[in-house]
């Protein structure tokens, strides 16, 4: 269990000993070094396939954060300057991967394919649109991106004004998925569902409607939809998810078990995001503190869309 | 009702009972460490962009799934009481990642550290 799950609500866990908040204890860091590995989430790692690093040399480019201070705990209760660090760099960064070789003959038969014809490998890649939006009006959004196979779409939102509950320390602006109901969670422990700060949802994409009827269950419907873009695999638990970890997602394949039958944004006309309040105007209307309105500041969209590599002996090829 | 083929019936999952294949045409498998190009210290204010070539030689095949991303990190700050407190997971210290294939860019993720927190939720 990850802080974020813990973060939402620790007055409804009834479980002894879980974290309510960010401390020095429960977030130690270190004073020296410390080395880190992470698998990368980019789908184009999950390809099944062997790739023959002689004909398709692969090349990953990582750039740092240029605000320095965004990986790390705020200063705020118990970090202080005098015993959190803000300075930090890299060493030694490695990339570590299994490499496979075949039986010489069989390879010998590959090399001779490669030269005649190619291999195609079927994979996910993903476009990133980030967008600012107005904390007291309806977000209409362009998706600029044309791909000819999408499969799905993801929505995070951030706002400054989100629940982070006892993890203010740690919750920063690129891993707070805000909700406009962790407001209200924000103002009651009990976390009660307020319709009038819910959310609606809708994807135009030429002639189609996602999802076809306007459909007036807000965050549950959201959850329904995420989970279609993961074969019903998403386990967040609920109060987490209308809270500080939001993620809409829409599944836009004909058939999941197929290939290629994601959507053609190509020949579509373009892709409009509209998001705007379940009910009411509350969200438009609610004094946050600083000013008015309750929607977010900002809105990332992810779109996961299948491409091809065809490989071969003298070129690599790449259809999106 | 007409009669059941039995190869019908072996093409339903449920009622196929077949070992799994095995692999002997591998001939061996190696975790191979793939180092940057060029230095080997980064900071967010100088050197921010790691680049790695994954290259190999003839019969040389990469298995993608098994890729991880590691590095050491450097408490620059250590006076003996500071300590350096990553808020998030590793990947929250990238901003960008642009993924090649031969020279076709196959993927770029820009907000990177945001997009990584996203799919922890799936």
């Amino acid at each position: 269990m990850t802080y974020t799950q813990l973060a939402t609500n620790p007055g409804s866990n009834t479980v002894q000993n879980v974290i309510d908040q960010a401390t020095t204890n429960n977030f130690g860091g270190f004073k020296s070094k410390k080395t880190v590995y992470y698998r990368p989430s980019c789908p184009f790692f999950n390809v099944s396939n062997f790739i023959p690093l002689s004909y398709c040399p692969i090349v990953i480019e990582l750039t740092l954060v240029s605000d320095a201070t965004e990986p790390l705990v705020n200063l705020s209760g118990d970090f202080t300057v005098a015993n959190t660090s803000f300075l930090w760099n890299i060493e030694q960064p490695i990339i570590t991967c299994d490499i496979h070789r075949l039986d010489d003959g069989l390879f010998a038969e590959y090399a001779e394919i490669l030269e005649k014809q190619s291999l195609p490998i079927t994979f996910n890649s993903v476009s990133v649109q980030t967008q600012t939006t107005s904390r007291s009006t309806d977000i209409f959004t362009t998706i600029v991106r044309n791909v000819s196979k999408a499969d799905n779409i993801f929505i995070s939102f951030y706002s400054n004004f989100g629940y982070k509950g006892g993890f203010q320390e740690v919750l920063k602006p690129h891993n707070l998925l805000y909700h406009p109901l962790s407001w209200e969670s924000g103002t009651s422990i009990a976390q009660r569902y307020y319709e009038n700060i819910d959310l609606s949802f809708q994807l135009s994409i030429g002639n189609t409607v996602i999802p076809e009827m306007n459909a007036n269950d807000g965050v549950a419907d959201s959850y329904k939809h995420l989970q279609e873009t993961r074969n019903n695999h998403v386990s967040i638990k609920s109060h987490m998810y209308r809270t500080n970890s939001f993620l809409a997602g829409f599944n836009l394949k004909k058939l999941n078990s197929a290939n290629y039958t994601g959507l053609n944004l190509k020949n579509n006309s373009n892709m409009v995001v509209r998001v705007k309040p379940l009910y009411g105007t509350d969200l438009y209307t609610t004094d946050n503190g600083t000013d008015t309105g309750l929607m977010p500041d900002k809105m990332y969209i992810v779109i996961e869309h299948e491409c091809i590599l065809e490989i071969k002996a003298q070129s690599v090829i790449f259809y999106d | 009702m007409e009669a059941l083929e039995i190869t019908d019936v072996l093409n339903e999952n449920v009622l196929r009972y077949r070992l799994k294949g095995g692999a002997s045409y591998i001939r061996d498998k190696r975790i191979k460490t793939f180092y940057p190009s060029s230095v080997s210290t980064y900071s967010s204010n100088s050197s921010s962009v790691i680049r790695f070539n994954l290259t190999g030689g003839a019969n040389e095949w990469i298995n993608l799934r098994s890729l991880l991303i590691g590095f050491t990190l450097i408490n620059a700050d250590n006076d003996g009481t500071k300590e350096l407190r990553p808020a998030y997971k590793p990947s929250s210290f990238f901003q960008r990642m642009r993924v090649m294939a031969g020279s076709n860019v196959i993927a770029e993720i820009p907000d990177l550290n945001r997009y990584e927190a996203m799919m922890d939720i799936l």
